[in-house]
């Protein structure tokens, strides 16, 4: 009971701290209560990650005292945000759409349903072998020793596997272990349910304004059915899903949600937009090595849309506004490089592989990895028919891809798949296992920014219809 | 519900492209849905998976060959599943576009959204079967089993974060270094390893430990076999004498 009233607090403390960052900044995506509630889901336990992090890091050990701390901070703050808060669009979670009215109330039915099983099984099932030596039992390690200091994370023969990976999950779980004074890891699983929801929340708050409520509520469950986000296999051998235990689920909610906030921003190009973008970002890099390669991608991706807005005659952003956004993206990746320049790098190092030598040598893997992924991209129980539609509507609506958002997402995504591609190119696993294991989890994480894709291609006013 | 600008109107007129997905995907899946059943599934033996498992840990080359055979299988069955339910979502909403100014792509939407209900429905059957086996409630008591691998994981620190109140460890790894300091570390703490570094427990070794042990175990530390230990996965193997034996003891 005890640890059930512990879950709930830290579920309401993620809620408030994603809630007061949301409510401080001015952006068109918190202008309504699906939005706000979209953004305080996703960001919620990463802020509240990062600011334990942060007081560990100044030595305030992780403990009972540590997360009460935290959360009496958060809640209070939220409270002070709620108090002078500004009237919000009203919640239109029901409100009628052109779909009529069974087919929203089923749409809807879904997106939540997927949601709870995914948190159901996230509760019921162990996490799999793979995720708990790279994340539970480094949330263990981090509870147990109260700091990112353990003595188990640097020294040579004593280590963890992985000891460089980000550690915003296993934080976030440690905030939760410390408000029960227990280790509830496989209550505190549930967390990774929170950003599955809140992404396809955001989603809708975005494309709502442009699709209307009905088209913009079914991209938002056809996200939230992403089976690869919520289902637990038979066998309980799903790597990368939300009941797993993997940080996937969290990293690929994060880069979704950057990518919506994005194409806010390039929409309204309002400062607050792209500072919520920059805030996902942050996080992400704080939760997975993969978001470098995202960071990557969606630099190259905002910098092809400016160009394509400049010959349309949209001037280029203040450069304020981009100095904003880097600065946020500074303020939670420094500290926690910081500290990772402190801990051994081992295990896997795709960076230093990536060389032109290595492709050449891996050149021969291509067909292999092209196959593999056409496979991967029709398998329903993975993904649903996402990957299928997506290739369907780029092909109807190809000379959308010269609007700036479509071009934005366009450009994130095939940079995004044209890295990993590189990645299975010099890894030094054998190919054929590698793929099979490591390929479904890399399109799990590139599911979020396909079905903002989607949603951005369908964006255009149908007057240019082709 | 706003009425319909002449140019909702325009977009809405029953458009060919909707029904022609559907029938088109309709079609194949019911084409991909026979060629299942009559070819692929005749064909292919599924392999019981510990068996497989087994035959993975041995090196054994088949095993990738029997894991693609199984993939195969598995996107046939999907895609006709998906293709069927895509296809009818589209043609529901391709009719459904007759009488409401819909915009395009709609029907492909709810098409592509019931592929995912597909395996909404699947993973809702699984809660109920798991609930109906006490798959849920057995998860909640100490009866949990916890999976390290050993083999790539140094003993010695999980051992050092077994929780106090863990009652029994095996620990079943191949570095003579880690035995060594595993048994001076664990002491008094009761662990189970193989007697030598280059012997392993194999299942029935492990099961034999399990059976000396009348409280169960909370923490579990080995290398390979460990997914055989799974009390979900047991009950799927196939192998009725290898569940009643780990069912009997349970506390």
């Amino acid at each position: 009971m005890i640890e059930f009233l512990a879950l709930l607090l830290g579920l309401l403390t993620f809620y408030a701290a994603g809630y007061a960052v949301a409510r401080s900044i001015d952006s068109s995506l918190a202008s309504s209560r699906v939005g706000i509630l979209g953004i305080a889901l996703i960001c919620g336990p990463g802020i509240v990650a990062f600011a334990s992090f942060l007081l560990d890091v100044a030595h305030v050990p992780f403990s009972p005292l540590h997360s009460y701390l935290v959360s009496i901070a958060f809640l209070a703050l939220a409270v002070l945000v709620a108090r002078r808060q500004v009237g919000l669009a009203p919640s239109q979670f029901s409100a009628a759409t052109e779909l009529g009215p069974f087919l929203p109330k089923l749409a809807w039915t879904a997106l939540f349903l997927c949601v709870a099983l995914g948190a159901l099984f996230a509760m019921v099932t162990p996490a799999i072998k793979d995720s708990l030596v790279n994340w539970s039992y480094k949330t263990l390690v981090l509870f147990q020793d109260g700091s990112v200091r353990t003595e188990d994370l640097r020294a040579e023969f004593r280590h963890l596997y992985h000891p460089n990976y980000p550690l915003l999950v296993p934080i976030a779980q440690v905030f939760l272990f410390g408000l029960a004074g227990t280790a509830i890891d496989q209550l505190a699983k549930v967390t990774f349910a929170l950003p599955h929801l809140g992404v396809a929340l955001l989603a809708f708050a975005e494309f709502r304004a442009r699709l209307g409520a009905g088209r913009a509520l079914l991209i938002a469950a056809l996200l939230a059915t992403t089976p690869h986000f919520y289902r637990a296999d038979d066998l309980y051998r799903f790597a990368g899903s939300v009941p797993s235990g993997y940080a996937d689920p969290t990293f690929a909610a994060l880069s979704g949600a950057c990518a919506i906030a994005t194409i806010a921003w390039l929409r309204t190009r309002r400062r607050g937009d792209l500072a919520i973008a920059a805030l996902f970002l942050g996080l992400a890099v704080f939760t997975k090595n993969e978001s470098l390669p995202f960071a990557i991608a969606w630099a190259c991706g905002i910098a092809v849309a400016l160009m394509l807005g400049l010959r349309s005659g949209r001037p280029l952003p203040d450069w304020k506004t981009l100095a904003a956004a880097a600065a946020m993206i500074a303020a939670i990746a420094v500290p926690w490089f910081a500290v990772r320049s402190t801990l051994p790098e081992r295990d896997e190092n795709y960076q230093h592989s990536l060389t032109l030598t290595n492709l050449l040598e891996g050149a021969w893997r291509i067909p292999l990895i092209l196959v593999q992924s056409f496979q991967m991209a029709f398998s329903s129980d993975f993904y649903g028919f996402v990957w299928p539609v997506l290739l369907f509507a780029l092909i109807a609506y190809v000379r959308r891809l010269l609007v700036p958002e479509v071009a934005f997402a366009f450009t994130t995504l095939a940079a995004m798949a044209t890295v990993y591609a590189a990645v299975f190119i010099v890894t030094p696993l054998p190919i054929v296992d590698s793929l099979v294991t490591s390929i479904p989890r890399t399109f799990f994480q590139m599911s979020p920014l396909a079905v903002v894709l989607l949603g951005t291609l369908l964006c255009e006013t149908r007057a240019r219809e082709p | 519900m706003p009425e319909p600008t002449p140019l909702d109107i325009a977009n809405a007129r029953p458009r060919r492209l909707e029904f022609v997905v559907a029938s088109i995907a309709v079609a194949l899946g019911l084409f991909a849905t026979t060629l299942r059943e009559n070819v692929f599934l005749a064909k292919l033996v599924l392999e019981d998976r510990a068996k497989e498992c087994r035959a993975h840990q041995d090196g054994d080359p088949a095993y990738v060959r029997r894991m693609l055979e199984q993939e195969r299988l598995r996107l046939c069955d999907n895609l006709s599943k998906g293709l069927i339910a895509f296809g009818i979502g589209c043609l529901a909403v391709a009719l459904y576009r007759r009488r409401r100014a819909l915009p395009p792509f709609t029907g492909i939407l709810v098409g592509a959204l019931a592929v995912s209900s597909v395996e909404l429905g699947h993973q809702v059957e699984l809660v109920v079967r798991g609930a109906r086996s006490g798959l849920f409630t057995e998860s909640e008591t100490d009866h949990r089993i916890r999976f390290f691998d050993a083999a790539v994981e140094p003993a010695q620190i999980i051992i050092d974060h077994v929780p106090a109140d863990a009652r029994i460890v095996v620990v079943n790894f191949d570095d003579p270094q880690v035995l060594k300091k595993v048994q001076y570390l664990i002491f008094p703490r009761r662990v189970f390893m193989p007697p030598r570094a280059e012997m392993q427990f194999d299942v029935r070794q492990i099961r034999k430990i399990l059976e000396r042990m009348p409280h169960g175990i909370d923490w579990c530390f080995a290398a390979g076999y460990t997914h055989l230990l799974d009390l979900t996965t047991l009950r799927q193997t196939r192998d009725p004498s290898a569940i009643v034996e780990l069912e009997s003891l349970r506390r």
